[in-house]
């Protein structure tokens, strides 16, 4: 069970990847708590030192985050109390813009070319945050046209983010087989859509891999942000009943993820001053959904042979949330884009 | 006492570059958990989701990721490892439930809880999973990795460390309009 006692802040960079480390974590801990520090200090200092280097190398071998629920549990709502086990380590995974988009075309969304972000912006994105905030939204821009079947920006746009992905270092997921594939299918928007979706992903892996988790960090919240700003924009005004409502409430869930995910980059300043944007739109959610308790006859079934998981609470969205949200993200989006 | 810390600093440096290289080789394993579908199976249009993982994993060891599902897809969860001859890998998957009741002060609050939903214990250690969910969710897996098994001809011979796959499909749910 999360506690909410407050520790002291210590860096990610001991917590990681082995419970030696995570013993490390909680003796300094203690050292601090019992006022011992400074009889222990000289030993403390030679253990520190091995330590030290041995965790330095093992940061980079860090694949989830013990940590990030930790860092979660100081900024959860009050109301809620979280209750999880911690016996393993947890890698948060986010869905890419790509399955948004596939969800708001069937519910009736639309093109709106309008919503995208120019062209005429991508030279002034000239720092590694602006770079790769926009690295995701102009890939989240990329999935929105071949969604909806706009071909015709889709290799100048692919051309833009290539140009910021080699300025990030990820020239190699932009080579001249994924060049051919989009110049032999520019008129297969299921096949552009798929490159998309794969594009994303593999830049994705190839920065995880590389260690690049400042770049990926920002790329997802800048696909994050773009994403729900184009879909929330497709609605003029709130209406009770409108399906793509819900599917707007659900991006709370994948917020959560996305903090989850980040959060074990945070000591990196691009990274915390991004967190700490989606930590404010968080709170609209937070603050605004209104709780639906659960059903207690609901029961989960078959579906033929698929498994219907039935739901329990959950937190649904209203007029306020809506418009709270929009205007957020707006005011996000615009703060990235507009440099 | 100079000579035990380079000793301990080039045992670790081994350790760190062994785990570095599993970390990079295990690239897109989750591709190969299709192999444990049956071919009836495989006959269907799913597409791979890109909350799909693989990762290098202690052999004993848990390893767990947090997903999320939307109600729009039917999703197919697979899992597997490079472990040959082991056991067969059990997974659980868990959802989160809220519910509001009393704290220890008897204040109403929201809990989270994170329940069980399956366990392929139930089921045989079947290595795939069909399901979808009523509403959004955040679904978390908990694989146990093998702990015994050889993998010589894989990723990690003479090694503690296999490769993990986890392998998330989704067709669309016809009845949302697709």
């Amino acid at each position: 069970m999360f506690l909410s006692t407050q520790k002291p802040k210590l860096s990610n960079f001991w917590i990681n990847f082995s419970p030696l480390l995570q013993i490390n974590k909680h003796f300094i801990y203690i050292c601090l708590k019992t006022q011992q520090f400074k009889f222990m200090k000289k030993s403390f200092v030679k253990g520190l030192a091995i330590l030290g280097l041995a965790t330095i190398a093992l940061v980079s071998c860090e694949d989830s985050s013990l940590v990030l629920d930790e860092d979660l549990n100081e900024q959860v709502d009050e109301d809620i109390v979280k209750i999880e086990e911690q016996l393993a380590e947890i890698s948060y995974t986010v869905p890419t813009p790509n399955e948004l988009f596939d969800i708001v075309k069937a519910l009736g969304g639309e093109l709106n070319v309008g919503l995208i972000n120019s062209l005429d912006n991508k030279d002034n994105y000239v720092d590694l945050k602006s770079k790769a905030l926009n690295f995701g939204v102009y890939s989240a821009d990329l999935g929105y046209m071949s969604c909806f079947e706009n071909g015709i920006e889709f290799l100048k746009y692919t051309k833009a983010i290539e140009n910021l992905g080699n300025e990030l270092g990820i020239s190699e997921v932009f080579d001249q087989d994924l060049m051919d594939r989009i110049a032999n299918n520019e008129d297969d928007f299921d096949s552009l859509f798929t490159i998309s979706n794969e594009t994303y992903f593999d830049s994705y892996l190839y920065l995880e891999e590389n260690k690049k988790g400042q770049e990926l960090s920002l790329i997802i919240i800048g696909g994050y942000i773009e994403s729900l700003y184009i879909v929330t924009n497709l609605i003029e005004e709130y209406k009770e009943g409108n399906e793509m409502l819900e599917r707007i409430g659900a991006q709370k869930l994948v917020l959560e993820n996305i903090i989850d995910f980040c959060s074990q980059y945070a000591d990196e300043t691009a990274v915390s001053e991004a967190l700490s944007s989606i930590m404010e739109l968080k709170s609209v959610f937070d603050d605004n959904m209104t709780f639906v308790e659960p059903d207690a006859k609901a029961a989960a079934q078959n579906d033929g042979d698929v498994r219907v998981v039935a739901s329990s609470g959950s937190y649904e969205m209203n007029e306020k949330t809506f418009n709270a949200v929009k205007a957020q993200i707006t005011e996000l989006r615009n703060n990235i884009t507009q440099k | 006492m100079r000579n035990k810390i380079i000793f301990g600093i080039a045992l670790i440096g081994l350790v760190v570059i062994q785990t570095v290289q599993a970390q990079q080789s295990c690239r897109k394993v989750h591709n190969f958990c299709k192999s444990a579908i049956p071919d009836d199976e495989r006959s269907k249009i799913w597409e791979l989701n890109n909350q799909s993982k693989s990762a290098t994993v202690e052999k004993g060891k848990i390893y767990e990721i947090g997903f999320i599902a939307y109600k729009d897809f039917v999703y197919r969860l697979s899992t597997c490892t490079d472990v040959e001859d082991g056991e067969k890998i059990n997974f659980e998957i868990f959802h989160t439930e809220l519910v509001r009741r009393p704290d220890i002060n008897g204040n109403p609050r929201i809990f989270k809880d994170k329940v069980s939903i399956y366990n392929n214990e139930e089921n045989e250690m079947t290595q795939y999973y069909k399901f979808r969910v009523e509403k959004s969710e955040k679904l978390f897996v908990k694989v146990n990795i093998p702990s015994s098994g050889k993998s010589e001809s894989k990723q990690f011979k003479d090694s503690d460390f296999v490769c993990v796959g986890v392998l998330l499909e989704h067709s669309k749910a016809e009845k949302l309009g697709f």
